[in-house]
């Protein structure tokens, strides 16, 4: 049953978070808002996130009127079986594209990068196969893993940022506005569907101990993806200067390169890039496994572990249709980075049905 | 034999063929019908008489009260006709172990009566001291057992018998032959009466044991030197020496159709947790197996994973580590013939601890403690490590160290990877056979076979010196895991992400590593998460990875969800004039509880 994957706290459920979005750091999606905020890119970053803060407030109140439901419940029970059943197809499937989306990134990131030889279908499957057991051993297993593998997430990104400190310029995010305040509110505002998949709590939100922790978590998650992404993107301003920064398809990875601790370790990107695979493994794992068990009840199904194999068998035959990792990245700037947005606002367009409507809250208790 | 008779019988295909050699079954020939219906029947048939015996019983107590209908067992009131039953139960003639002795108590007029033990589990002295010379030469002088009746008869009365004439320290009437079956199996005498349909059992308990030694795969340098033994009372004493509590509780359980093993289910109560101590109790008595031999044993049939790789239990074979996670809220099982206690719940870092850690002042049992993570470390992942960088990324060392590292395996045909795993295989076998060889010589001949089979393979060009150096690293690391079948379980991790490293560098060995991290996330140990205190994250009370001053170790480990979290007060060291006041203990303890309120 799905009920029986266990239970989360709020600090799994805030590393949860983090790790479901931090992952995004080793692709292009700083260059997005360096491309959106120029030399004021932290500033986007810090919109972006204050956004992802706000369309996450309602979230707090919806999972409190429905106690120990996910996405798939409430939906029905607010919007009905049609309406509530478009919501969570909807969620399902932007989850499941982000799913096959990062797998097809994250094949092209490390061919581009450390294993230029190995036949892509290869790392597909590694990585297929990697969310897959995950998905299986349930939510409870994810969210211990990332707590336990949390420190190697982490350093992977400071690690960089730290050593490459003697590189940076300051001078390199003046002009302090960047492309303007404007410009910058607004395309901060635009890529706050980068922290979409925040919404990964309304999904798995049945399995929180306490209600009320599902919103702390949620801010927590995003309040620190948002502080590491604003400083990442500050140093890629500082080393490479904006304009280079947004070019560059992979700039964790090329910040990486130029790190230097000293002879007997002269490049460590190799080792970066496994310490990234981590994140990037329990992103995947977390997509694929809350696309599955929203798609189980979308379906109505009594157990998930069914549609596991199916759907990662759907994961793999679609990561494949994209052309080259160019058409990957514009499928993630222009399709689901706005569909994010939409995404963001679920919980506050089923809040407010469910207040319309009047359900949850006392009548769901009785 | 003359030649041409072995030559005729060599020559002859029938002399050696398969009717002349004796066969249990393989070659078609089925067990006889009438060799084991006998044996059912003769086992049926003292059944019923038991059942219609008991039948009787019943029937006569019916109007007798509650305690008759307790005392009605399926004994027959005909001493004969009991010792008869026993002896047919026992496999008497054939079996030779159990001794019947029969005698005349030494009543007026004399009492027959039947003593019943079995050689070798019982104390002769006490058989001859506490119950034959009693009965035989003492009763007469003991009037309440020989005085006259109502009808000018002798009065035998067994509860008399039992106070006055049987000083042995545990009596117990028994009703029924199974529950004197037990009590024989046990090393118990128990003795029949003429007329009665209760016998006696008295405790004469004498098993072959070896004496307390010291422990031989966790020793320590300060600290206690004794060890369990294969005699699980002696065990529960050596516990209970430690914890002089009367919260203290042994369960006795048993486990096995046929072995009937004890097993000590030991647990302080008021501590533990309830739940845990059904649970443990619930999966024991579930097992329905004919034997049960061993903690070892005993511990594939109730843990939550049997197939992993990693043991759901902890074994110890030190009654000091015994008591003290018992006084944590853990639970112990002592199993009769094995000189092991088996803590549950665990976690992964308990694995990974030893007694030493705490007799130790605490900044280096801390040290010694994250030796052996770094141990762990090295021997999880330097070989993987080795092969990753020596086949995919050759960038990240220095070009000199590379060149090295290349001039040293260019006259090696193998590739690193068939290096490696040779070398870990040998390794691996010099392991098994030393510990297999006989003590005296199995260090020597480990540590020669080592020695001349890394030089030798080296000269041969089959291995290159520094892989010798990594296996050797790693070997040395995986004997730093104090817990045996941890270290089982982790040297197997080694060559799967061995084999990630291989295939795929770095990738694939993160990709194993993941997937070794996220199943162990998912193991419990009855009711526990493996990983915690890390994941989930729970207080560590400074005794998890790290190991932190005795003093502020306030909290015991939430892990097992002790009853009683607190196992000192916050401010242990009160004479210490640096330490904070009593009354600013108690402000605090206010604001914790305002704070809880």
């Amino acid at each position: 049953m799905i009920r029986e994957e266990g239970h989360i706290g709020l600090l799994e459920g805030a590393v949860l978070v983090y790790a479901i979005l931090s992952a995004k750091l080793f692709i292009s999606s700083p260059g997005f808002l360096i491309e959106a905020g120029g030399p004021a890119a932290w500033q986007a970053a810090l919109v972006m996130t204050a956004v992802g803060l706000l369309a996450l407030l309602p979230l707090g109140a919806l999972v409190r009127r429905f106690p120990g439901q996910g996405l798939f419940r409430i939906s029905e029970e607010v919007g009905g079986p049609f309406l509530g059943g478009l919501f969570t197809l909807y969620v399902t499937l932007w989850f499941f594209a982000n799913a096959v989306n990062g797998v097809r990134n994250f094949t092209e990131t490390y061919i581009g990068t450390v294993l230029p030889n190995t036949p892509p279908s290869v790392l597909t499957a590694t990585a297929v196969a990697c969310m897959v057991y995950a998905s299986y051993r349930g939510l409870e297993s994810i969210c211990r893993a990332t707590q336990v593998l949390l420190p190697v997430i982490l350093a992977g990104i400071l690690l960089v940022l730290v050593f490459s400190m003697p590189r940076l310029q300051i001078s390199r995010l003046y002009p302090f506005w960047g492309h303007g305040i404007m410009a910058t509110a607004a395309g901060g505002a635009y890529y706050a569907g980068m922290v979409g998949e925040a919404v990964i709590l309304l999904a798995l939100g049945y399995s929180f101990r306490e209600v009320k922790q599902v919103r702390r978590a949620g801010m927590i998650g995003v309040a620190l993806f948002g502080l590491l992404t604003a400083l990442t993107v500050a140093v890629l301003v500082m080393i490479f200067g904006a304009p280079d920064a947004a070019q560059q398809p992979f700039p964790l990875f090329n910040l990486s390169q130029l790190v230097y601790l000293g002879r007997f370790l002269q490049r460590t990107e190799a080792l970066m890039v496994m310490f990234w695979f981590f994140n990037v493994a329990v992103r995947l794992s977390l997509l694929f496994h809350a696309s599955v068990v929203s798609l189980t009840g979308l379906l109505k199904l009594p157990m998930y572990r069914p549609v596991i194999f199916p759907m990662a068998v759907l994961v793999i035959a679609t990561s494949l249709l994209p052309e080259d990792s160019l058409v990957v990245l514009r499928i993630m700037r222009d399709w689901l980075i706005p569909a994010g947005l939409g995404v963001l606002f679920v919980p506050a367009a089923l809040l407010a049905l469910a207040l319309v409507r009047g359900k949850g809250g006392q009548s769901h208790a009785t | 034999m003359k030649p041409w008779q072995w030559l005729t019988k060599l020559l002859d295909p029938a002399a050696g063929a398969a009717g002349k050699q004796f066969s249990l079954g393989d070659r078609g020939d089925q067990p006889a019908a009438e060799d084991v219906g006998p044996t059912l029947l003769a086992d049926a048939q003292a059944r019923a008489e038991g059942i219609l015996t008991h039948i009787d019983n019943l029937l006569e107590a019916g109007g007798k009260g509650k305690q008759a209908l307790d005392e009605a067992g399926d004994l027959a009131a005909n001493l004969d006709e009991n010792v008869e039953r026993l002896k047919k139960l026992f496999r008497m003639p054939e079996n030779k172990d159990l001794i019947i002795r029969d005698l005349q108590i030494a009543t007026q007029p004399p009492t027959r009566a039947v003593v019943c033990f079995m050689e070798g589990l019982t104390d002769k002295i006490v058989i001859n001291d506490h119950i034959l010379k009693p009965l035989m030469l003492l009763a007469h002088l003991d009037h309440h057992v020989d005085k006259e009746g109502e009808n000018g008869r002798t009065a035998f009365s067994i509860d008399t018998l039992i106070r006055r004439l049987l000083p042995g320290h545990q009596t117990a009437e028994k009703f029924d032959m199974a529950a004197i079956a037990e009590s024989l199996l046990a090393g118990d005498t128990v003795l029949f009466f003429e007329n009665e349909k209760t016998a006696v059992s008295v405790e004469t308990k004498s098993p072959p044991g070896r004496s307390v030694g010291e422990p031989t795969t966790e020793k320590v340098v300060q600290g206690a030197k004794d060890a369990f033994v294969e005699a699980w009372r002696v065990n529960v004493a050596l516990v209970r020496r430690r914890l002089k509590d009367p919260r203290v509780v042994t369960d006795i359980l048993k486990v096995g159709r046929v072995s009937n093993n004890y097993v000590g289910l030991m647990y302080i109560d008021g501590v533990a947790s309830p739940k845990l101590v059904a649970e443990v109790r619930r999966r024991i008595e579930a097992i329905d197996v004919d034997v049960v031999n061993g903690s070892g044993t005993l511990e594939q049939y109730i843990e939550d994973a049997p197939g992993s790789w990693l043991p759901g239990m902890m074994t110890t074979e030190r009654p000091d580590r015994t008591a003290a996670y018992l006084s944590e809220g853990n639970v112990a099982l002592l199993v009769d013939n094995a000189p092991y206690a088996l803590i549950a719940p665990v976690t992964f870092w308990t694995m990974i601890q030893t007694a030493e850690d705490y007799y130790l002042r605490w900044p280096f049992g801390a040290f010694i403690r994250y030796m052996r993570l770094f141990a762990l470390l090295v021997t999880v992942l330097v070989p993987a490590l080795y092969i990753a960088v020596v086949n995919y990324h050759h960038e990240m060392i220095p070009t000199e160290l590379m060149l090295f590292i290349a001039s040293t395996r260019e006259h090696v045909p193998l590739p690193a990877l068939v290096e490696l795993i040779m070398m870990d295989l040998s390794f691996e076998l010099i392991r098994e056979a030393g510990t297999r060889i006989p003590s005296v010589i199995g260090s020597t001949v480990g540590l020669v076979a080592s020695l001349v089979l890394g030089q030798a393979a080296v000269e041969a060009k089959l291995i290159s010196p520094l892989m010798v150096l990594i296996v050797a690293v790693t070997g040395l690391a995986s004997f730093a895991i104090p817990n045996y079948v941890t270290g089982f379980g982790v040297r197997a991790w080694r060559f799967l992400i061995l084999a990630g490293a291989a295939v795929l560098g770095f990738y694939g060995l993160a990709a194993a590593l993941f997937i070794l991290v996220i199943y162990l996330a998912g193991l419990r140990s009855f009711g526990a998460p493996f990983l915690a205190p890390l994941a989930p994250m729970h207080s560590m009370s400074a005794d998890a990875l790290a190991r932190g001053p005795l003093y502020q170790m306030e909290m015991r480990p939430r892990y097992a969800r002790p009853l009683d979290q607190r196992r000192q007060t916050e401010i242990v060291r009160k004479w210490d004039p640096l330490a904070p006041s009593s009354d600013d203990q108690a402000k605090g303890d206010g604001q914790d509880e305002g704070g809880r309120s």
